[in-house]
């Protein structure tokens, strides 16, 4: 559920604000998302890498479609990069590693205040 | 070990996010650039205009109308001349922005800043040769003018008002890619176009490679090589004309010459760059108005460097192009006149040898006695490296361009510019006058605040009048002043007067009822005045009045054609002795179908042709086997001009040049003639081999339009137009017509026609980008709306901008 939760968080604001913000808000967002959203680091990173490779790759796809590729097209050509999918390939790796790894810093920040659990005798 | 869990990935993530955020080497910060919220998607549009219909804006006092119309070329009504040049300075930076970004650096040179340390050449260059510095006095002088001021800073204020209501996934694509953000723009940026045109059109000179021809060849063999009149069949001012007036004596001091040596030289602009522009009077032409026409040839880049505009406010209703970044329209018309320029080679630039007392070069002399020198330091920021510092030396005559830091062989030449655009100009004030001006007493007028770049100013008025002038500053020379290194010490090279606006050449009404340029000779040989250029046209003029001469009827349609016109004049009178020379007994099959391929053309470059590709390569290598002591002298030199070959050819066969070095036997123009006919066969089938079957001439000459960044996806290449330099329809390889214009002088209408190579759009991402490229390539021109109020017709999108 915190997945879910964590996920649905820094998916929202990953595409909501950074129109408003510059870019590399994804990595505040998913350091909070991680902080605040209780759970180890790999469900942390995950739900990060999850969150941002949709908001980057979907969001890519969209406006790439709407504008009928007349850039992307282009934008290629300076790249090694044959096909415009590989480029929004890229966009939805950087937001998911990007996320991921925020998210991933921000549950080990919030580790460090950890108690360890005392494992009871009687469960 | 939770906290070194934490910085350990603390650490992963930073250095993800500063690799994404920075640039690595020439690679843009790809999280900047993919973002999809901010990056280049954000550029991509779907509509060609993308203002809101309602616009309100600080800056403007009353409601101003944009109406686009299908080529998206603004058309802007106004109640007030501030309104109007504000909301065209808003228009223009909504288009362009990042153009008159960068063509304001290209002035200023700050290239470096944006791209990094490849452009510090550029940029020492370009600041050594003054064009920041005579920029700046543009700009104090044209301050001093109180209505060119207002409307400046009007213009400035409305791109401004563009810039500021920017966010960053509004920037234009160039600035993401390379990671840079948009300033505010100045008054003074809005002068750029004046040293950006000067340093195209008025740079030009070849006084050092004289100077070395003639050290190396001597006098009577450099007179040969290149002689002055050679050529000058027709002139601009009819020939024959005479003149009435008491020409300013020069006093020729009969000084020798500095004989040096320079080995490396500054590049020179194009020698092809050139344009044409040609008038038929009411007699002439079929609808008893006149015609005028006009091309500028420049180097083909997009965004192009012209941008159309129409504008209309209480005593100006004038269209035509301006630089974008500047507010007059400089090739247009209005109500009452047309007007076109094109460029009029005057070597305005001559060259000084100094002496500095020492190696401080705190001191030079002049006239027996040491002067002080003033230094001024550059500082040139690059990206991504350390501030580099120039420091310019300057003497009376101007900038010491070549010095021991630049091109001075350590400190053995130093040489000072005199250029006269460094000179106080007022052009600006002439073209704003000629947006303006209802007749021709209006437009010479206009003409005595053009100070430079010179130009074969062109006029016709619905009053029936045509004319041509060549304005500018020009100093009074003695018969080879300024042809090669002067010696900066002694007074007698100095240029001491300058020709009175009463004496300058012009023609109006003349009775052949026509006038044409080409950048050729402008007057022949009885203008009282020195006249001297390296880089006169020879051809392009030829052609146009040759049928300018003949025809008559002459519809709108007709000057297109004219403009369009594609014949090889070079060919047509070298190629029937090149082929007089072959022996066609003796060809393989192979080459003998390609020389009858050759005997069989009409001359015409048309794209589809395989002979103008023959020729061409033919051409070529027989012109390198000619000239081949050149490549052998170890300093810069010039070639002779293709007339001066050509007429060597036919007149001359035995000349000493004609001899091939390395060779026993001693060669004629016949022998160079066949050798390089046997190596054109070689080379066309080279070039079939590694490029394809295909040599239409289009194909081979492969006419391209590259992207100011020189970025491919945004260029076009293998362009299908005919012609080349030299010809009519000057489309070469990376130069060409870049505006072509037509306009009929009807006193009920003016109308107009136009097209250029690019787009009103500079955005890669608009659907129209470059789209009117292949209608200026097939020639065919949009009708240009121009009307005295807001159109109800053949506009695409409207807005209102509206004080706050």
């Amino acid at each position: 559920m915190k997945f879910i939760l964590r996920l649905i968080f820094i998916a929202a604001f990953s595409y909501l604000l950074p129109f408003y913000t510059p870019w590399w808000i994804i990595f505040i967002i998913a350091f909070l998302g991680g902080l605040l959203i209780k759970g180890n680091g790999f469900n942390a990173f995950n739900s990060g890498f999850l969150a941002g490779g949709m908001v980057w790759l979907g969001l890519s796809f969209k406006l790439d479609i709407e504008t009928s590729s007349i850039l992307s097209q282009k934008i290629i050509e300076l790249f090694p990069v044959t096909d415009t999918t590989l480029l929004h390939l890229v966009a939805g790796l950087i937001g998911a590693f990007s996320a991921g790894f925020a998210s991933l810093t921000g549950a080990s920040f919030r580790q460090i205040f950890e108690k360890k659990k005392q494992k009871s005798f009687y469960s | 070990m939770k906290i070194f869990r934490f910085v350990f990935f603390l650490a992963h993530t930073i250095i993800i996010f500063v690799a994404l955020n920075f640039p690595i080497g020439d690679i843009p910060p790809l999280g900047k650039l993919l973002s999809p919220h901010q990056g280049y998607l954000q550029n991509a549009e779907t509509h060609a205009i993308d203002l809101p219909n309602s616009l309100k804006l600080e800056g403007i006092s009353g409601s101003v109308t944009v109406q686009f119309d299908e080529q998206m070329i603004p058309h802007i009504f106004a109640s007030t001349r501030e309104d109007l040049h504000f909301a065209q300075g808003y228009v223009t930076a909504y288009h362009r922005l990042w153009q008159m970004d960068f063509y304001s650096r290209v002035v200023f040179g700050r290239i470096s800043e944006i791209v990094g340390d490849k452009a510090l050449a550029f940029d020492r260059e370009n600041r050594r040769i003054g064009l920041k510095k005579m920029t700046e006095d543009f700009h104090d002088v044209l301050m001093q003018d109180e209505e060119m001021k207002r409307l400046t800073e009007a213009y400035t204020a409305g791109v401004n008002a563009y810039i500021s209501q920017l966010s960053r996934a509004d920037y234009p694509l160039e600035f993401k890619l390379l990671d840079y953000s948009p300033e505010p723009w100045t008054t003074l940026k809005s002068c750029m176009a004046y040293g950006l045109l000067c340093n195209t059109l008025s740079k030009g000179e070849s006084d050092l490679e004289n100077t070395n021809a003639l050290t190396l060849f001597g006098e009577d063999m450099f007179n040969v090589l290149f002689p002055d009149q050679l050529g000058n069949l027709s002139p601009i001012i009819p020939a024959g004309t005479k003149w009435d007036f008491d020409p300013i004596p020069a006093e020729n001091p009969q000084a020798a010459m500095p004989l040096a040596l320079t080995p490396h030289t500054l590049k020179k602009p194009d020698r092809i760059f050139g344009s044409n522009n040609f008038t038929v009077n009411r007699a002439k032409s079929k609808s008893g108005h006149p015609l005028l026409a006009n091309e500028p040839d420049l180097q083909l880049t997009i965004p192009s460097i012209w941008y159309v505009a129409h504008l209309n406010a209480p005593g100006i209703n004038a269209m035509g192009v301006t630089v974008p970044g500047t507010m007059p329209l400089l090739i247009g018309f209005n109500d009452s006149i047309a007007w076109g320029f094109t460029n009029s080679p005057r070597d305005q630039v001559d060259w000084y040898s100094i002496r500095f007392k020492d190696n401080q070069r705190d001191e030079y002399e002049y006239n027996g006695q040491w002067f002080k020198t003033e230094k001024i330091v550059e500082k040139i920021k690059i990206k991504g490296g350390k501030d580099f510092y120039d420091t310019i030396v300057y003497v009376h005559q101007g900038p010491v361009v070549y010095d021991r830091n630049f091109l001075g062989k350590g400190g053995k030449i130093n040489y000072a510019m005199q250029w006269m655009a460094h000179r106080e100009n007022t052009t600006y004030t002439a073209m704003y006058k000629l947006n303006t001006a209802r007749n021709y007493d209006d437009y010479t007028q206009a003409l005595t605040y053009f100070t430079g770049p010179p130009q074969n100013a062109i006029f016709a008025s619905v009053d029936g009048d045509i004319a041509i002038r060549a304005p500018g500053r020009f100093p009074v020379k003695w018969p080879g002043q300024g042809k090669f290194l002067l010696d900066g010490t002694k007074p007698t090279s100095e240029w001491k007067n300058i020709i009175p606006f009463e004496h300058q050449m012009f023609a109006k009404n003349p009775s052949q009822g026509f006038l044409s340029s080409a950048n050729q000779h402008q007057v022949d040989t009885l203008y009282p005045y020195y006249v001297y250029d390296y880089n006169f046209e020879f051809y392009r003029n030829r052609r146009i009045n040759d049928r300018l001469r003949i025809m008559n009827n002459i519809t709108p349609t007709d000057m297109i054609k004219l403009q369009n016109d594609n014949f090889n004049y070079i060919a047509s009178e070298a190629l029937p002795a090149m082929l007089g020379n072959i022996d066609s007994t003796a060809l393989t099959s192979e080459a003998r179908e390609l020389f009858s391929q050759l005997s069989r053309w009409d001359y015409f470059n048309e794209p589809e042709l395989k002979s103008p590709t023959l020729f061409q390569i033919w051409w070529d290598l027989m012109y390198d086997q000619i000239w081949d002591e050149f490549d052998t002298v170890s300093v810069k030199v010039i070639r002779p001009t293709i007339y001066t070959t050509t007429y060597l050819i036919n007149e001359n066969p035995g000349f000493d040049f004609f001899d091939k070095i390395g060779t026993e036997p001693i060669e004629q123009a016949g022998d160079i003639i066949n050798q390089s006919f046997f190596d054109m066969v070689d080379s066309l089938q080279k070039w079939k081999t590694e490029k394809g079957e295909s040599y239409e001439w289009y194909i081979y000459k492969n006419t391209e339009i590259n992207h100011l960044l020189g970025i491919q996806p945004f260029s076009k290449q293998q362009i299908k137009i005919g012609g080349n330099n030299h010809i009519v329809n000057a489309a070469g390889k990376t130069a060409g017509p870049s505006w072509r214009m037509v306009v009929e002088l009807n006193p009920d209408g003016v109308q107009a026609w136009g097209v250029y190579p690019g787009s009103q759009s500079g955005n890669p991402g608009n659907p129209m980008y470059a789209h009117m490229i292949e209608n200026w390539a097939t020639g065919n021109y949009y009708s240009l709306l121009f009307t005295t109020a807001p159109s109800q017709t053949g506009i695409i999108y409207q807005s209102e901008l509206k004080p706050n």
